[in-house]
C-alpha cells in the first residue's frame, strides 16, 4: 500500500467509466487530413444546399449597417 | 466563523442576501466558504480556471462595509459567482478554454463582470469551458485546456458545453449562481445536464464587451443559476446598452413580477413529438410529466410546429464562416493545432474557405426564418420542448456519433427550435423536470424578443410546483 487510500465512490466513478469505456465500440479516429478533408466536403455540401434554396432577390440579409 | 452546513452551498440569491442583510454571517465569511469550496472541489469537475480568492476577499470586505452603512444595492450585494473563462478580467489570465490562450491577460473587466461588481456580487473564481466556446465544431467533451467538464451527478458524464464549468459549479454547489454564454446550446445544454436554471436573453439585451467573440451576430452572455427568479435577479444586473458592444440593443431588464401576464392569459406551443418520439426513451416520462405540471399551473397548451427552414444548416454556415474569420490569426499562425480536438481544428481551418455567397445566403434564409417564426407568436406566447432530448453523454462518447443509429421522426415538431431560437436572438429558460437514470433533464421556454419576464413568471411558477431544481448531487 501507499498510503493513498480510494473511497467507495471513487472506485464506482472509475469502474463506471472503464465499464463505459469496454461498452463502446471503437471507431478508428480520423487522421488531421482526412479530417480536413471531411470539414472542407462538410463546407462544400452545405454551400450546394444553401445555394438550392430559392429566395426572393430583395431579401437583405439578417444584418443592418447603420450610418 | 459560522458553521457552515451544505445548505448554505446550496442556497438560492435571494436566501443568500436576505440571510447576509439580517446579518446572520459576513460576505466575507461566505466568500471564504465559497472559495475553499471552489478551490477543493472545483478540479474534481474540471470546472475551476482560475481562483479569485484575494480579490474575493477584498470586494466582500467592502460589501460588508456597505451593509454595516446600510448600503443596500439589490438582490446580488454579497453573493458570490463564478465566470465562464471567456470573460476578461483585468490583470488575470483570460483563457478561453484554449491552449494558445493560456498566458493571454487583459487590462479591463468585461461590462457583465463590472454591472455585477456594481450590483455588490463577488466574482470568486473563473470556471472552464469548452475550447474556443466549441468554434470549429468539437467531437470530444476534452475538447478543452481543463479536460472534460464532469457531470456532479456522476462523474463519468460530461457536464455540457460549452460553458462547462459554469453548469457544474451551479450544480455541485461551488458558487450560488455563474456567467456563461450561447452560440447556440452552450447555456442550455449544461444547465439541462446538470440539472440547474438557465437563461438565454434576448441578443443584444446583455453586452458581450470584454467576451471572446465566436460569432456576432448570435453570441449571448447569461446566468446560469438554481432558480428562474435567480437568473431574473443576475439578468436585471447584467442587461442594458453599451455603446462598446455594436451587436448592442440599448435596451435593460427590469425584473417586474408584479407586473407578470397573468399564467392564465398565456398561450405555449408544444409539440406531441417532441416528448414522444423525438425525446430519448429514459427522459420521456419527466418530459411528460413537465408538460402536465406546465398545463397545471393555468397556461393554455396549443400545439405547434415550427415553419420549414434549414434551421441547423443555416445556424452552421454562420456560426463556422464568423467564427473561422475572427479566428483567422491563430489559424494562419498554424497555433490552432495546439487546440485539443481534433475535429475542432479542421473546422476551424476549413471554415476559412466558406464562399461569401453562402454566408450571405445562409443571412438572407436568417432573414425570412425570422419573419416566419414572428408569426407564430400570434398563436402563442411561448414555445416548450425539452432542452435536450437525452441527458448527458459519457465523456468518452463522440458527440457526432450519438444516436447516428436512431432514425429520426418524419414529424420535425420542434426539434429544431434550438437553432431556431438562437438564430432569431429569442430568449430561452432552461427548467430541470426531472431524472433519465441517475442524470438531470430539462425542458425549455422559448419566447419572443425582450420576454423574459414571462418565460421567468412560467418558469417560477413551475418550481413551484416541481423540487427537481431542489434536488442536489452528491458531492
Amino acid at each position: 500500500m501507499n498510503g493513498k487510500q480510494i473511497t467507495r465512490r471513487q472506485l464506482g466513478a472509475t469502474l463506471a467509466g472503464a465499464a463505459a469505456l469496454l461498452g463502446q465500440t471503437r471507431t478508428p479516429e480520423p487522421t488531421p487530413n482526412e479530417e480536413l478533408e471531411a470539414a472542407r466536403e462538410r463546407i462544400r455540401r452545405d454551400g450546394l444546399r444553401l445555394a438550392s434554396i430559392g429566395i426572393p432577390m430583395d431579401r437583405e440579409p439578417a444584418f443592418q449597417f447603420q450610418a | 466563523m459560522p458553521d457552515w452546513d451544505d445548505d448554505i452551498f446550496f442556497a438560492s440569491i435571494t436566501e443568500l442576501n436576505q440571510r447576509l442583510r439580517a446579518k446572520e454571517f459576513k460576505a466575507v465569511e461566505l466568500t471564504r466558504a465559497f472559495c475553499d469550496r471552489l478551490e477543493k472541489l472545483g478540479p474534481r469537475y474540471n470546472a475551476l480556471a482560475l481562483s479569485l480568492r484575494e480579490q474575493a476577499i477584498r470586494k466582500a470586505r467592502d460589501v460588508d462595509g456597505e451593509i454595516k452603512r446600510n448600503r443596500l444595492r439589490g438582490a446580488l450585494q454579497g453573493v458570490p459567482f463564478g465566470a465562464k473563462d471567456l470573460l476578461t478580467y483585468a490583470g488575470h489570465p483570460t483563457t478561453w478554454g484554449a491552449k494558445p490562450y493560456a498566458g493571454q491577460v487583459f487590462d479591463y473587466h468585461a461590462t457583465v463582470l463590472k454591472k455585477l461588481d456594481d450590483a455588490g456580487a463577488v466574482l470568486v473564481g473563473k470556471l472552464s469551458m469548452v475550447e474556443l466556446a466549441g468554434g470549429g465544431g468539437y467531437r470530444y467533451p476534452a475538447a478543452s485546456m481543463f479536460g472534460p467538464g464532469l457531470n456532479p451527478w456522476n462523474r463519468a458524464y460530461w457536464s455540457g458545453g460549452s460553458s462547462s464549468g459554469s453548469g457544474s459549479a451551479v450544480a455541485a454547489g461551488l458558487t450560488p449562481f455563474a456567467m456563461g454564454s450561447e452560440t447556440w446550446g452552450s447555456i442550455l445544454t449544461p444547465a439541462a445536464y446538470c440539472g440547474i436554471t438557465g437563461l438565454r436573453p434576448t441578443y443584444g439585451l446583455v453586452s458581450r464587451y470584454g467576451a471572446m467573440a465566436l460569432s456576432w451576430t448570435l453570441d449571448k452572455i447569461g446566468p446560469m443559476c438554481r432558480t428562474a427568479e435567480d437568473c431574473a435577479h443576475v439578468l436585471a444586473a447584467i442587461s442594458g446598452g453599451d455603446a462598446n458592444d455594436p451587436g448592442s440593443s440599448g435596451k435593460r431588464f427590469y425584473y417586474t413580477p408584479q407586473f407578470a401576464r397573468k399564467l392564465t392569459d398565456l398561450r405555449i406551443g408544444f409539440a406531441p413529438v417532441d416528448f414522444a418520439e423525438w425525446a430519448e426513451e429514459p427522459a420521456r416520462p419527466p418530459f411528460q410529466q413537465a408538460l402536465e405540471a406546465l398545463k397545471e399551473t393555468g397556461v393554455e397548451a396549443k400545439e405547434i410546429r415550427l415553419p420549414d427552414f434549414p434551421y441547423g444548416l443555416v445556424a452552421g454556415s454562420i456560426i463556422a464562416a464568423e467564427g473561422s474569420a475572427i479566428f483567422e490569426p491563430l489559424i494562419e499562425s498554424g497555433e490552432v493545432d495546439q487546440l485539443a480536438d481534433q475535429k475542432q481544428i479542421a473546422g476551424l481551418k476549413a471554415g476559412l474557405g466558406i464562399a461569401a455567397k453562402d454566408y450571405l445566403k445562409a443571412m438572407r434564409i436568417r432573414r425570412g426564418m425570422q419573419q416566419e417564426l414572428r408569426k407564430l407568436f400570434v398563436d402563442v406566447d411561448v414555445f416548450v420542448s425539452p432542452s435536450r432530448f437525452g441527458p448527458a453523454s459519457l465523456i468518452t462518447e463522440a458527440l457526432d456519433r450519438r444516436n447516428t443509429d436512431r432514425t429520426p421522426p418524419k414529424d420535425r415538431g420542434l426539434s429544431d427550435l434550438g437553432a431556431a431560437g438562437n438564430l432569431a436572438g429569442y430568449p430561452a429558460l432552461s427548467l430541470p423536470c426531472g431524472f433519465a437514470g441517475e442524470l438531470p433533464v430539462a425542458i425549455q421556454l422559448v419566447g419572443a424578443p425582450n420576454s423574459e419576464n414571462t418565460l421567468v413568471a412560467i418558469g417560477k411558477e413551475f418550481q413551484k410546483r416541481t423540487d427537481w431544481h431542489k434536488r442536489r448531487p452528491k458531492v
